[in-house]
């Protein structure tokens, strides 16, 4: 029974980490923006969230506040800043990630500071007694397949061509009549409206929350799962939160047959995502599954 | 059409334009020649809004386009090539090509789930118009081909093909057959008068003076960010300025 | 006096911020991108020194010295094995790899010496009165080393012809291998210099409060910020922007904005001040705005992007 709980609790993190890693895609592979803030995304969808719920909104409603917040801070950041150099960006983004934890740490009266959110409530808990992590599953595998349907469509549509090309070359894209500006602004938008998703689902899997779970460290962690999985590409995505997530997941159980203590595990742990992301820069820098060629079909 | 008055632009030191007047007509090929580093680029990228001016004024259609970026620009309908061409490498052709229609329903996000009927239907037409053209280029069989394998000439072309795909008013073509074979640009010309006769308007860079020759109305040229000469091809080759401007008399100087 | 208290420890903060920085910027400069691992050789000089100093029982005055140069040549290798082999590649692709590198960096810190908070096995002398300021002894070398360190680097890059060919180097690339200097060497001394400063900074910082696996990583920002601030690739860039941000943090956390607002004819008691828990904010806070306003910084081009 505990092996098959262990599935479900890996299965339900790989679900809402694989969202971290489409939403980020998104605005990475897809858009070229070097988005080294996405944890503060997730964590306003996961305060949002846990603390209307706990004021007694209902679920749903949590859940889209936390996407439109998390949107929303996802613009504020993007709205100045859309016209940097790609290294700049990166580092604008993990100081504004940084303020935004600051924020939840200090602001006491706000969500507990560090001693964080206890006793989130989680949607339909009354509906399901017994076997409530499968009807999680079922929910977290749902909202990972309407991430990526949507984030499919998108990268198809014209929409998604124009930010490729924008991606690759700039200067031509806004020689051609496209709105550079904007279209970074949106795929910043897009991308963080679905990691305040990733971090509703979080909030209320955990059930307690607190500055800590939001560390730069987890902006890097999901950065390793596009880089392996693939950049620009959906399905790399998926299979970088897979990899990555089971990895780490199941490293944590090693304590239990090899003799090392368990914050070593942890540092070790760290450890082998670095050096992954090490390895696959220097000798795979297309990850596992490389972008699709867009052909098209004529009838 | 376009009207370039008194237009100054310098680079700390450097005066790269110096109250340059132009008058491009509708409906004509307008040359632009001058030594290299004579301000032709310099002048394209403020005319098309990647530069801005430090003084003077640009009309488009008795509208003052100066001080707008470069989107704002294309979209009123004037369309730009670079002198070393640009592809999006990791596009295929066809893309590349479905990238250059103004007015897009589908490049808005939120459409793309409202109407996606309408973004279908544009879609296709654009694939048959992109299609015709890529035929019409000889690119056709290359259209699901990364646009960053394409030969020199090919990825011209291409650019060519953008530009025939936008179609927009004025189009400012930066020596659009420099590096390319006598037959291809046999092909390339072939397509800018057809242009023409299509009422659109060009403005030429060139160095190849038998291409300014078969094609332009009218010739500019260009030394030291100044107009030295104006007129048409025959007139401007006979000129003594343009002659000592281009060092010792070398009317072609192919680059 | 709050103020002279706050302007001391500012300029103490803002000499362990530049020498940081120093080396950072440097990068930055010639090899075109940010190197998110800078600070963690600050944690390796820290914890190698102390390393030596416990387990070898080296006295602090010969482990330090011996740590900053290990450090340097763990760059030098770092760069041979991994940066130089993408030398060819975007900055953002050695970005990404500066972020691997500095969460292996991290991590094996932590693997070896384990999470919990170190100090350095020396008397700590207590903090002393001087002319109304508070100061510790550690401070005071603070105050000699780091501006000691910047003059002799001063005179290196203005003396030597390996300083003039870093000065070069650092101006334009090409043109400097186009007049022969060997500029992977240059890169190579670089590389060298940075790591050591930072090193020196890190074991002072480890002396100054103490060790943590995670103490190069936590001043990261800053240190960019420091950077960025004066200037990609300019030394004397770094020296200036440490001094600046590091005055302008403390001043910031004691500075009572409520006489902003007395002003206007408002009062609050107890005064409006920032919370010393968002002293790092205040850096993030100027580091993105001089991104907004003057990205090339003090020492840059104005609009440099």
């Amino acid at each position: 029974m505990a092996i098959v709980n262990f599935f479900i609790h890996v299965i339900i993190m790989v679900g809402i980490y694989s969202i971290l890693s489409l939403s980020l895609n998104f605005q990475v592979g897809i858009s070229g923006l070097m988005n080294f803030g996405h944890v503060a995304y997730f964590a306003i969808g996961a305060y949002t969230s846990a603390l209307l719920t706990m004021a007694g909104c209902p679920f749903l409603l949590g859940l889209f506040s936390g996407m439109a917040l998390a949107g929303l801070f996802g613009f504020i950041i993007s709205l100045p800043t859309a016209s940097l150099k790609a290294d700049y960006w990166a580092i604008v983004t993990i100081a504004a990630g940084e303020i935004i934890r600051l924020f939840f740490l200090n602001e006491q009266w706000l969500a507990e500071g560090p001693f964080g959110l206890r006793g989130i409530p989680r949607p339909l808990a009354s509906l399901f007694p017994e076997n409530y992590p499968i009807f999680y599953l079922l929910m977290a595998m749902f909202f990972m397949a309407f991430t990526y349907f949507i984030m499919e469509v998108l990268i198809r549509s014209p929409f998604g061509r124009a930010l490729k090309m924008i991606r690759e070359e700039e200067a031509l894209a806004s020689s051609m009549g496209k709105e550079v500006h904007l279209f970074k602004i949106k795929g910043m938008v897009i991308g963080a409206i679905f990691a305040g998703l990733a971090g509703s689902l979080y909030a209320h899997y955990m059930t307690f929350i607190s500055p800590d779970h939001f560390m730069p460290i987890e902006t890097f962690l999901i950065w390793v799962m596009i880089v392996i999985g693939g950049r620009g590409n959906n399905i790399g995505a998926i299979i970088g939160a897979l990899t990555i997530e089971s990895l780490y997941i199941s490293t944590r159980f090693l304590k239990d047959y090899v003799g090392i203590p368990a914050d070593i595990l942890a540092s070790l742990r760290m450890f082998m995502i670095g050096f992954l992301l090490v390895i696959f820069i220097l000798y795979r820098p297309e990850g596992l599954v490389s972008e699709k060629r867009r052909s098209h079909k004529i009838k | 059409m376009l009207i370039v008055k008194e237009v100054y632009k310098s680079f700390d030191a450097l005066m790269a334009l110096k109250a340059i007047n132009l008058r491009v007509e509708e409906n004509s090929i307008t040359g632009l020649i001058g030594p290299n580093g004579s301000g032709k680029t310099t002048l394209f990228n403020v005319l098309s809004g990647f530069y801005s001016k430090d003084a003077g004024q640009i009309f488009f259609k008795e509208e003052r386009i100066d001080g707008l970026p470069p989107h704002e620009i294309a979209k009123k309908g004037i369309l730009r090539t670079f002198q070393i061409t640009v592809v999006p490498k990791r596009m295929t052709v066809l893309e590349n090509m479905l990238l250059a229609p103004f007015g897009q329903v589908g490049e808005k996000a939120w459409r793309v789930f409202l109407t996606p009927g309408a973004i279908r239907r544009q879609e296709e037409e654009n694939i048959k118009k992109a299609l015709r053209i890529l035929d019409d280029l000889g690119l056709e069989n290359l259209k699901d081909e990364y646009s960053g394998n394409l030969s020199g000439g090919q990825q011209k072309l291409l650019s060519l093909g953008r530009a025939l795909m936008a179609d927009p008013e004025v189009i400012l073509l930066d020596e659009p057959t420099a590096g390319v074979n006598p037959t291809l640009t046999r092909k390339l010309l072939g397509f800018l008068r057809e242009l023409r006769e299509r009422g659109r308007t060009l403005v030429i860079v060139e160095h190849d003076m038998n291409v300014i020759s078969s094609l332009c109305d009218i010739v500019y040229v260009l030394n030291n960010g100044e107009v030295i000469a104006v007129g048409s091809p025959e007139e401007i080759q006979r000129d003594k300025r343009v002659i000592e401007a281009y060092l010792g008399g070398r009317k072609d100087a192919h680059s | 006096m709050i103020l002279t208290q706050s302007l001391v420890n500012g300029v103490i903060r803002g000499g362990e911020l530049a020498l940081l920085a120093i080396g950072l910027t440097m990068i930055y400069g010639i090899l075109k991108f940010a190197n998110f691992s800078h600070t963690e050789f600050a944690t390796i000089g820290a914890y190698l020194a102390f390393m030596l100093t416990t387990t070898l029982r080296i006295n602090i005055f010969f482990s330090a010295p011996i740590a900053v140069m290990l450090t340097g040549l763990v760059a030098v290798i770092v760069d041979k094995l991994t940066f130089k082999k993408l030398r060819q590649a975007g900055s953002v692709s050695l970005m990404v790899l500066s972020i691997g590198l500095s969460i292996c960096f991290r991590s094996s810190i932590q693997s070896i010496w384990g999470a919990q908070i170190r100090g350095y096995p020396i008397d700590i002398f207590r903090g002393m009165e001087f002319l109304g300021i508070r100061i510790t002894p550690i401070q005071i070398i603070i105050l000699i080393v780091a501006p000691v360190c910047m003059l002799l680097f001063h005179l290196l890059l203005i003396k030597t012809r390996i300083g003039k060919a870093m000065r070069a180097t650092s101006d334009n690339l090409i043109l400097a291998q186009a007049s022969g200097i060997n500029t992977d060497g240059v890169i190579m001394w670089v590389w060298f210099i940075g790591a050591s400063f930072a090193a020196i900074g890190g074991i002072l910082i480890g002396l100054e409060t103490q060790l943590r696996p995670n103490m190069g990583f936590a001043i990261l920002l800053p240190v960019f910020a420091t950077a960025i601030l004066g200037g990609i690739g300019s030394v004397y860039g770094a020296m200036m922007g440490g001094m600046i941000l590091g005055i302008v943090e403390n001043i910031g956390i004691s500075f009572d904005f409520g006489i902003l607002i007395n002003i206007v004819g408002i009062s609050r008691p107890g005064g409006i001040f920032i919370s010393p828990s968002y002293k790092p904010a205040i850096s993030f806070a100027i580091l993105i705005i001089i991104l907004l306003v003057r990205p090339g910084g003090i020492f840059g081009k104005r609009g440099d992007r």
